[in-house]
């Protein structure tokens, strides 16, 4: 019998009583066989727990997938059928015009990306972080802002209030107010911590805290979407 | 134990209230992280729900201790989970992680995350290697653990319980030489 079938027969139960008190003799002396042993259980306790699993999972399963579509929906444009034409064009004058100062304004450490703040038009939403979200979408920052500091305030675990909260803070110039904001959210792990980085440096930057600027604008990851606003934060700063 | 062990246990329970919770406090940031790394809201959706039944299946049995905050390590299964799908998918520039440069000040709560997270892989690494065995040695290591009696088990596979004894070790030994083979610590 080779160690492997031992484990089999003391596992079932299966030895004589002369045998198993020889097997765990060996066990409690042989490193071979007690290691092979260990694997023998960790190996085992994980098919054993992975297959129990499998047979509850489309159980589980049921229920998330709604739950998914519900949150995981594309969110449709909001279609305004009068005067369609007549506002494409109006979009796309304005469209030139950002363009055409983007080209022609130096670049600045105010030129940066925002994401809309998500799931924010729901049906029936009265909360204030919805009401908050919506203001922030429509770039009404000063109207947001008691919103989100309230949707922020009412629930500390609430990051993305956190976040567009900061950043609301940031946009009505209220850069000593945003930083700590930041500061709390770089060290959350949430989905929001490699973008405070950025407004963290930002918040710094404009505080003129160059040294702490510089310390959170050299965290933001390469592949981050604001890590070349970073690095204009950095050139800013040399 | 992270008070968020209420979210583990949720998945155990299939408690819709606090299922739709994890929902709503976790789906659109989530998402909006996934977005801003490429992906697409399908592939969003689908990585959110199997990261929570990877979770559901690490801590089937009730051993498993949450010690971060749920955010953390759900935000971290889904990163991996989009890692491997751009690799899966081969497209350009996706070979290096999404960790990578990024220096975290003082963050203990991603080491835990990451300890959580490893274990999870390490038991996956686990399944993925069973599925390499043969059918007749993935059929008797599964079943062995789904039945109560081997007996009864040696009669529904038409074998005597000692060749069902001896072909189980055989197979067990194959899975854990796979296992110590591939493991990474």
């Amino acid at each position: 019998m080779n160690f492997y079938e031992q484990i089999e027969a003391y596992l079932s139960d299966t030895l004589s009583p002369a045998e198993r008190a020889d097997f765990e003799r060996q066990l409690a002396q042989d490193p071979q066989i007690k290691k092979a042993y260990e694997d023998w259980l960790y190996t085992e306790a994980i098919v054993q727990k992975h297959e129990a699993a499998e047979q509850q999972v489309p159980q589980l399963r049921a229920l998330l997938e709604p739950l998914t579509r519900e949150h995981f929906n594309e969110k449709p444009m909001v279609a305004h059928r009068s005067g369609r034409v007549r506002k494409l064009m109006l979009a796309a004058v304005a469209v030139a015009a950002i363009l055409l100062l983007f080209i022609f304004t130096p670049a600045s450490v105010d030129r940066y990306p925002l994401a809309p703040m998500p799931n924010v038009v729901v049906r029936g939403a009265t909360d204030q972080g919805k009401q908050g979200g919506q203001l922030f979408n429509d770039q009404q920052y000063q109207a947001a802002l008691p919103y989100l500091k309230a949707a922020a305030a009412s629930d500390p675990g609430d990051v993305m209030a956190a976040f567009y909260y900061g950043v609301c803070l940031l946009k009505t110039e209220a850069p000593v107010v945003a930083l700590p904001i930041f500061e709390q959210l770089l060290q959350s792990s949430s989905a929001y911590q490699e973008d405070s980085y950025f407004f963290a440096a930002l918040c710094a930057y404009k505080t003129g805290n160059q040294e702490l600027a510089q310390k959170y604008a050299a965290a933001v990851p390469r592949n981050n979407i604001y890590y070349k606003n970073a690095q204009r934060i950095l050139k800013k700063l040399k | 134990m992270h008070t968020d062990q209420r979210y583990i246990e949720a998945l155990r329970n299939n408690d819709s209230v606090l299922l739709s919770e994890i929902y709503r406090k976790y789906a659109p940031s989530i998402e909006a992280y996934l977005k801003s790394k490429g992906a697409g809201t399908e592939e969003c959706g689908d990585i959110f729900q199997e990261s929570l039944i990877d979770i559901f299946k690490l801590a089937a049995d009730g051993k498993f201790v949450l010690t971060c905050p749920f955010e953390a390590f759900l935000l971290l299964i889904c990163k991996r989970k989009w890692i491997n799908l751009l690799k899966k998918k081969s497209r350009s520039g996706v070979t290096k992680s999404l960790d990578e440069g990024y220096h975290y000040l003082e963050d203990g709560t991603e080491e835990e995350a990451a300890v959580h997270a490893r274990q999870l892989e390490q038991e996956q690494l686990v399944m993925e290697l069973l599925e390499q065995l043969s059918e007749r040695c993935r059929e008797i290591i599964r079943a062995s653990y789904l039945s109560d009696s081997q007996q009864k088990l040696a009669e529904q596979l038409g074998v005597s319980y000692a060749y069902l004894r001896k072909k189980k070790s055989i197979c067990m030994s194959e899975l854990i030489e796979l296992v110590n083979h591939n493991r990474t610590e």
